[in-house]
């Protein structure tokens, strides 16, 4: 029976098993509470509002995320009261697509001035770590060099990708401000700089940069100078946009988290592989750990510590150390986490067609397996939260988009920052460029 | 159901307001019925437990701090009522805690048919309390391990193995 067919039984069955309200019970008397022991209900209402919405807080994501809107709120606090005394028309927009979209403000000596971002996941971009700080200030093309790098560490660029099947990277820089004013090799330098440092990243991207002259200046460099730096900022006017793009975040987030969860385990399952292959072996004392202390597995050594170094570097969890209490502490988590009582299977159908609104009715005992996997509870707190929308204010939507997109924003770093690819020479550039017909 | 309107309930109670305490009955009832169900194992004590817990709220909801846990102050009202019922029914030695006396009690008695039953028959004494906190008092994971005062995880994962043994009821039995 779907457990959701039981627990209709059970309420069924109790609605008639239940005592009904007696005329004795409702007509028994209260006693008052005096006037003096009295609390305003606005009080209460306060409390248990800000203590809801507290979730939503970059405090429940630990200090990290405290730093990062830490440092984006006062690299924003200065940039905004800062002001460029400069005269506008030496400004230069510089918009980059990739998804995600950014735009730079360029000052006249073609420095970082400013950044907006123009989508929601430009919203990821200028909340990573020390973004902000770093790209102000810089020239141009070591800033747009700086928006791709943390495109590629949220897994916008991707590594696999190379010109087959005509899927590859694509950067699109597009200019807009007095052609006068731009310098005569900037966009060449842009493109210059951006390729080489991809391609010694072993990355393929294809760089596009075009001139827009005044083409829809005058309304830009309004909106790049004044407006919110992070896209949700700005969305004040509409509540169901909000909504909207916080359902877009949410699911986005469930999506990610769920990937880098299976991947995790599938991590788990190929240590523990290993390991029961070494407490096979003849001269065995037991698992890896305790074989590695005597210095019996010098055969696997190498394989086992690249997994183990795997599972430190990616997903932080430390059993690098030959010791008796990882090999408990291993042996604890696998038999915790058994396949057996966690539909792997499904989670992993889950992840192919994606998590949306419906997965939480249809996919029921799923979402509790993703949930568990995850040791994620603010998703289980979510759902209860959906159902309060329709009350919710603009300011308290806009601190559940931020919440959401801190959390997005870890999850796609821990997912997608590794990468080690071979650099690409001038040669395979060159060939990849013939590839998907840009020569 | 939601805390924020159960301790705002109990604060319209506390200055005499009847529909507040109906509208209180009728949110809690089935909660506090199986809860005391899964102590007392007994259909109508279970029911006079309940009605003293309503009355006990009635004499005692002036003395409700507003902004506190107002799901976990009635239940303890209810949990007192069942441990008080236990010792009348003396299913207790002299000298047994009657905290170990619940854990001992059985469930002999119920044959398992109807899904209440089943519930109390089939899930250890965690996996109940979990159940009952989450389904019938609203309660998130994160709450129910702060108070049970085991990790997220163990409750998660408890939730999880209930909800399996509960899967496997049938209707035909």
């Amino acid at each position: 029976m779907k457990i959701k067919g039981f627990f209709k039984k059970l309420d069924d069955e109790l609605s008639k098993s239940v005592p009904p309200l007696s005329d004795e019970l409702l007509n028994a008397p209260i006693t008052l509470k005096q006037a003096d022991e009295d609390m305003a209900t606005t009080e209460i209402k306060e409390k248990t509002t800000s203590k809801f919405w507290s979730f939503f807080t970059p405090v429940r994501i630990g200090a990290l995320a405290t730093s990062i809107l830490i440092c984006f709120l006062a690299v924003f606090g200065i940039i905004r009261f800062g002001g460029n005394k400069k005269a506008v028309s030496d400004s230069v927009i510089l918009q980059i697509d990739i998804n995600p979209s950014v735009s730079l403000l360029l000052d006249s000596d073609m420095k970082v001035e400013r950044v907006v971002s123009n989508n929601s996941d430009g919203d990821l971009i200028l909340k990573a770590e020390g973004f902000l700080q770093e790209i102000v200030g810089k020239k141009a093309e070591e800033g747009v060099k700086l928006v791709a790098e943390e495109a590629r560490k949220l897994g916008f660029i991707d590594a696999e990708k190379r010109g087959e099947n005509g899927e590859y990277n694509n950067l699109l820089v597009s200019a807009k401000g007095n052609k006068e004013k731009l310098p005569e090799n900037l966009l060449e330098d842009i493109s210059t700089t951006v390729i080489e440092y991809f391609n010694s990243s072993g990355i393929y991207l294809f760089v596009e940069c075009v001139n827009e002259g005044m083409q829809e200046f005058e309304t830009q460099i309004n909106n790049v100078k004044n407006q919110a730096q992070l896209y949700y900022e700005g969305i004040k006017e509409s509540k169901e946009q909000l909504i909207s793009h916080l359902n877009n975040l949410f699911f986005e987030y469930c999506n990610e988290l769920l990937t880098f969860s299976l991947n995790k385990y599938d991590l788990y399952f190929e240590i523990n592989e290993l390991n029961e292959k070494i407490k096979q072996e003849e001269n065995g004392l037991g698992d890896y750990w305790v074989n590695a202390i005597v210095g019996n597995v010098e055969d696997y050594n190498q394989e086992m510590g690249a997994l183990l170094d795997e599972l430190y570097n990616v997903y932080g969890e430390d059993y690098r150390e030959l010791s008796i209490e990882n090999s408990v502490a291993f042996a604890t988590k696998m038999a915790i986490y058994d396949p057996e009582n966690i539909d792997f299977v499904g989670l992993k159908q889950l992840a192919v067609d994606k998590i949306d609104a419906n997965s939480f009715e249809e996919n029921a005992d799923l979402i509790l397996d993703f949930i568990l996997i995850s040791a994620e509870e603010f998703i289980s707190d979510a759902i209860d939260f959906y159902k309060m929308l329709g009350d919710a204010t603009v300011q308290s939507l806009q601190d559940m988009v931020n919440g959401i997109t801190d959390r997005l924003l870890q999850t796609k770093e821990n997912l997608y920052s590794i990468v080690s690819n071979v650099p690409i020479t001038n040669e395979e550039y060159q060939a990849f460029l013939q590839l998907i017909g840009k020569k | 159901m939601k805390e924020h309107n159960l301790s705002l309930l109990i604060e319209r109670i506390s200055q005499g307001d009847n529909q507040a305490f109906a509208q209180f009955y009728e949110q809690t009832i089935k909660g506090v019925y199986v809860f005391a169900y899964s102590y007392i194992k007994e259909k109508t004590l279970s029911e006079d437990i309940c009605h003293d817990a309503y009355l006990q709220l009635k004499l005692k909801a002036h003395t409700f701090k507003p902004g506190t846990n107002a799901r976990a102050w009635f239940l303890q009202i209810v949990k007192n009522l069942c441990l008080d019922q236990l010792r009348k029914n003396k299913r207790t030695s002299g000298d047994e805690p009657y905290e170990n006396a619940l854990k001992n009690a059985s469930y002999e008695d119920l044959e398992g048919n109807s899904a209440i039953e089943y519930l109390l028959k089939n899930l250890t004494e965690e996996e109940k309390n979990i159940v009952i906190m989450h389904v019938f008092w609203g309660y998130k994971h994160r709450e129910i391990a702060s108070e049970l005062k085991m990790p997220v995880g163990t409750v998660l994962w408890r939730y999880n193995g209930a909800i399996k043994k509960l899967k496997k009821y049938k209707e035909e039995l």
